[in-house]
């Protein structure tokens, strides 16, 4: 019930700030200097084609009006025809979109179970090799740009030992599996085809790893530091007192709130990785929203950057908004912080 | 002057820590490379427009350290003067959104009311982009020079102080040091930029720093995707883009500008960790 209000309100908190990006990046298209429609059809179209583009892409009319029939075709799914591949920005988008949502899920899955167990072992060991092995770890995770990630990943496991694949998301000669999801590795395990899953699963590995890794650091630092300070707690040596097990404390009293605050930051790395995808998939050629995203922007295409921020900003705000959920639901104080 | 900062409390507990120590001189190293780099480097003028067809693509030797590039640049020397750009940026983005999202962040933590909450509101919006991806947007539809690109990264950073200011102002405002100064009539700008600015410098500083790393990541990032600062000034974001396209044959092309963004990143936030146990509020 309570839960229930809780959703509501930061489903509505969320439409609000999504309102904004929408105002907030409509705004920034509109600072392109020169006549975007001449851009769009080049030196040598003449006054009249350009004329009729600048109609179609209502460049004529008041900007708050422009916004206004923007905002009306966006209920409809609609953001517009993209100046650069003359295509509906919406149909472009969501080809691309499924191969970056794959990427990032597989970065996320091996971020969180790697970094927080991590983390959980740097805390229980606190101050030994371990704990200082995972702290550097961590750090080079941290300090290093995942496209230079991508770069040695490649180099060394890809060129050198061979054993990944080197770019792409599935091999030529793979035979693809009927869309349901859209995301290659679960369509294909669901028609049952496992030399395409293993072959894209061979193919995720390490531009997901890539990927992963600025998170994974984050991930395993915070969840040590936030364990840490719950062992100091007096409950922790009350059961320790009544000789629980280390593992029984660890995973029964210290983790749980350890976890609150962790999982906050890691839907701000989600947001981070959502921006690094552009990096890896370019070094990777996978065919995400990568090379969409820098085209439209390079291009100076007006729908397509709007197009494209919109719906990263939307895709992030949902995937904080479960995260805020699922850190309600955990923590009851939360839940019932604003009655 | 033998008590300064070396004989001080400060430097007694940042030099506890090894590692932070390791970054301090770290970092010493490369900002002394940056600024002496025209007296250091071997080739100073590869740095520019040169052109040695001879020389092309050696991999790493003694006379190259880091091998020479697809025109026979050598790439130690533009590394090292790669760093120089690094660093203005780093300086000059957050020189300009530090201050601005600090003195948001003041406003509306003491504020409150409305005018907090539709300062935090735009704030928000700021946040649920992806910093690369609003960057990206603002460089990508203004012109390709320096100055833009700067611009860009400070519009996207200055949110995050006014974040972190917020909250500690709202815990600071009803403090007793602040309720005596507007007791005896201090004025707004007195008692956010002397009453509480102050108890906020460590916690800034400390971001200061650690950001100061971040930024140099970005920006490599968006000149890695080709949205930096314009050739021939050495890059080490657009070197890595460069030599990603002939790798694994000249693997020292990205490897090393790579390595460069790494260690000063590294650098940076070694020192912020430091800085933030030996304030104390770490750990």
């Amino acid at each position: 019930m309570h839960l229930w209000r809780y959703f509501l309100g930061r489903l509505v908190g969320s439409l609000l700030v999504l309102f904004g990006v929408s105002i907030l990046i409509f705004g920034v298209a509109r600072l392109i200097p020169g006549d975007p429609a001449r851009i769009a059809l080049g030196p040598m179209a003449s006054a009249e084609q350009v004329e009729m583009m600048r109609e179609r892409l209502r460049l004529n009319e008041p900007v708050i009006v422009q916004y206004g029939e923007f905002v009306r075709d966006l209920f409809r799914g609609d953001l517009g025809i993209s100046l650069y591949t003359k295509r509906p920005v919406t149909s472009d988008i969501l080809s691309t979109l499924p191969a970056t949502f794959e990427l990032v899920l597989a970065a996320a899955l091996i971020m969180t179970l790697i970094g927080v167990p991590l983390g959980i072992v740097a805390a229980r060991y606190r101050n030994s090799g371990v704990d200082r092995a995972a702290n550097l770890a961590a750090l080079l995770g941290v300090v290093t740009p995942s496209f230079v990630w991508a770069i040695f990943l490649m180099l060394v496991f890809a060129f050198a030992l061979d054993i990944f694949p080197i770019a792409g998301r599935v091999s030529r000669s793979a035979e693809l599996p009927p869309m349901v999801t859209g995301l290659l590795i679960f369509d294909s395990a669901i028609a049952g085809m496992w030399s395409t899953f293993f072959d894209a699963v061979r193919h995720i590995v390490l531009p997901a790893i890539a990927l992963a890794m600025g998170g994974l650091g984050t991930a395993a630092r915070l969840t040590r530091a936030n364990m840490s300070e719950v062992y100091d707690r007096q409950y922790v040596q009350l059961a320790r007192a009544f000789s629980y097990t280390e593992r029984e404390i660890a995973y029964k009293y210290a983790l749980r709130p350890a976890m609150v605050p962790t999982l906050t930051i890691l839907g701000l790395d989600f947001a981070i990785m959502l921006g690094n995808a552009f990096l890896v998939e370019m070094v990777f050629a996978w065919p995400g929203m990568a090379r969409y995203g820098v085209e439209v922007i390079i291009r100076k295409d007006l729908n397509g950057i709007v197009g494209t921020v919109l719906v990263i900003s939307a895709f992030f705000l949902i995937i904080n908004m479960i995260i805020d959920i699922v850190v309600a639901y955990m923590n009851p104080r939360i839940r019932f912080q604003d009655q | 002057m033998k008590v300064g900062i070396f004989n001080s409390r400060a430097w007694y507990r940042y030099r506890s820590e090894p590692l932070a120590v390791f970054g301090l001189g770290l970092l010493a190293v490369i900002v002394l490379m940056a600024v002496l780099a025209p007296l250091l480097t071997p080739y100073p003028d590869h740095a520019g427009r040169f052109v040695d067809f001879r020389n092309t693509g050696q991999p790493p030797s003694l006379r190259h350290w880091f091998g020479t590039d697809l025109v026979g640049r050598d790439v130690l020397t533009r590394v090292i003067f790669g760093y120089r750009i690094s660093l203005v940026i780093g300086f000059v983005v957050l020189g300009l959104a530090a201050p601005l999202g600090i003195t948001l962040g003041l406003v509306a933590g003491y504020m409150g009311g409305r005018t907090g909450a539709v300062i935090m509101r735009i704030t928000d919006v700021f946040l649920a982009i992806p910093a690369l991806v609003l960057a990206m947007a603002v460089l990508g539809v203004l012109e390709r020079t320096l100055i833009n690109g700067l611009l860009a990264l400070a519009v996207l950073w200055w949110p995050w102080y006014t974040r972190m200011v917020y909250n500690q102002t709202r815990t600071l405002r009803h403090e007793e040091f602040v309720v005596a100064a507007k007791v005896v009539g201090a004025s707004h700008a007195h008692i956010l930029f002397r009453e509480i600015l102050p108890n906020l410098l460590p916690s800034v500083l400390t971001k200061f720093t650690l950001d100061l790393g971040f930024v140099i990541l970005v920006a490599s990032a968006l000149s890695f995707l080709g949205l930096g600062v314009e050739p021939p000034t050495p890059d080490l974001g657009s070197m890595v883009a460069e030599g990603a396209t002939y790798q694994p044959d000249m693997w020292w092309l990205p490897v090393f500008p790579g390595l460069a963004i790494l260690l000063v990143v590294l650098a940076f936030n070694l020192v912020g960790d430091g800085l933030r146990s030996m304030f104390g509020d770490g750990r």
